[in-house]
């Protein structure tokens, strides 16, 4: 590694924690979904059953919201990383269908408040 | 096409193109941990071929990768076009420009590599949000960013390791 290969490194190590400093800065609304498709933004509870129907340009993305647990049933895209991203639950996550611009994310809450408040040794 | 009257060697062009498109393709074998991320295999002949291709080769090269794996991947007419292209365009630049710019004894492909990776992943963010999505994609930035910058070292290893040690590539640079 040379003078200026350390430089870009420590460039990229600064973008990946400065970004995730704000992206996951814990907030105080109450946890909710944001789904996000061509048509807009549309804001739900977590905290309650339902199937959500996003609208992209290649069909239907259908959401799933179950016991607090968020995921993609079913989308209309080719290579369905939407579905292979899984299950998501804590404030941060997001799974998104990018051949049908539906994005979906769980915001509001401080991050994983499951965890302990303090650990000893 | 000519570039200060030398010929564009267009044979060992479609050869360096038709890499990027192997290695396009040899993504697939990799699962994604996030959507349309990539590990950037397809940048390695861009990479190595910094040392030996002219700007109008390299162009050349950049044009036949994106095409090709916009071909192969099925997304030439669609949006996710416009993320490959751009990430492509942005990272070419910032590699060419580094290369040709700061001298070896200060900057390795490692560097180089790692710029890259960091302006193809910031251009694709602020696509995303500008473009795409809207603001909650920023979501993906340190995503993004960090496996961004494991990626940009690997292919940037990898690269310099094949510079050492290739035959091929040595007698390419000599007949070259």
């Amino acid at each position: 590694m040379k003078p200026l290969d350390w430089l870009f490194l420590a460039l990229s190590l600064f973008l990946t924690v400065g970004t995730a400093w704000v992206v996951l800065a814990p907030s105080d609304a109450p946890l909710r979904i944001e789904v996000q498709d061509p048509e807009g933004t549309f804001l739900y509870p977590l905290n309650e059953n339902r199937i959500i129907e996003a609208v992209g340009p290649l069909g239907v993305t259908e959401i799933h919201v179950e016991d607090g647990h968020v995921w993609v049933h079913d989308s209309p895209c080719t290579n369905k990383v939407c579905l292979a991203m899984g299950v998501i639950h804590d404030s941060g996550q997001f799974v998104s269908c990018l051949p049908n611009r539906v994005f979906v994310r769980i915001s509001g809450g401080a991050a994983n408040q499951e965890g302990p408040d303090a650990g000893v040794w | 096409m000519r570039e200060s009257g030398k010929p564009v060697r267009t044979d060992l062009v479609a050869f360096f193109g038709a890499l990027s498109l192997f290695f396009a393709t040899l993504e697939y074998l990799f699962p994604k941990p996030i959507p349309f991320f990539r590990l950037g295999l397809s940048n390695l002949p861009l990479l190595v071929s910094l040392g030996f291709f002219s700007f109008r080769e390299q162009l050349l090269l950049l044009l036949l990768k994106v095409v090709g794996t916009g071909i192969v991947n099925g997304t030439l007419a669609s949006h996710v076009f416009l993320f490959s292209s751009g990430a492509s365009l942005a990272s070419f630049i910032v590699m060419y420009g580094l290369f040709r710019l700061i001298p070896a004894r200060y900057l390795s492909l490692t560097g180089i590599s790692l710029a890259g990776a960091l302006a193809s992943n910031a251009v694709q963010i602020l696509l995303a949000i500008t473009l795409v999505y809207g603001p909650a994609s920023g979501v993906v930035a340190p995503w993004y960013f960090g496996l961004g910058t494991f990626t940009g070292l690997a292919m940037g290893w990898g690269a310099t390791q094949f510079q050492k040690h290739s035959k091929w590539l040595e007698r390419l640079r000599r007949g070259s």
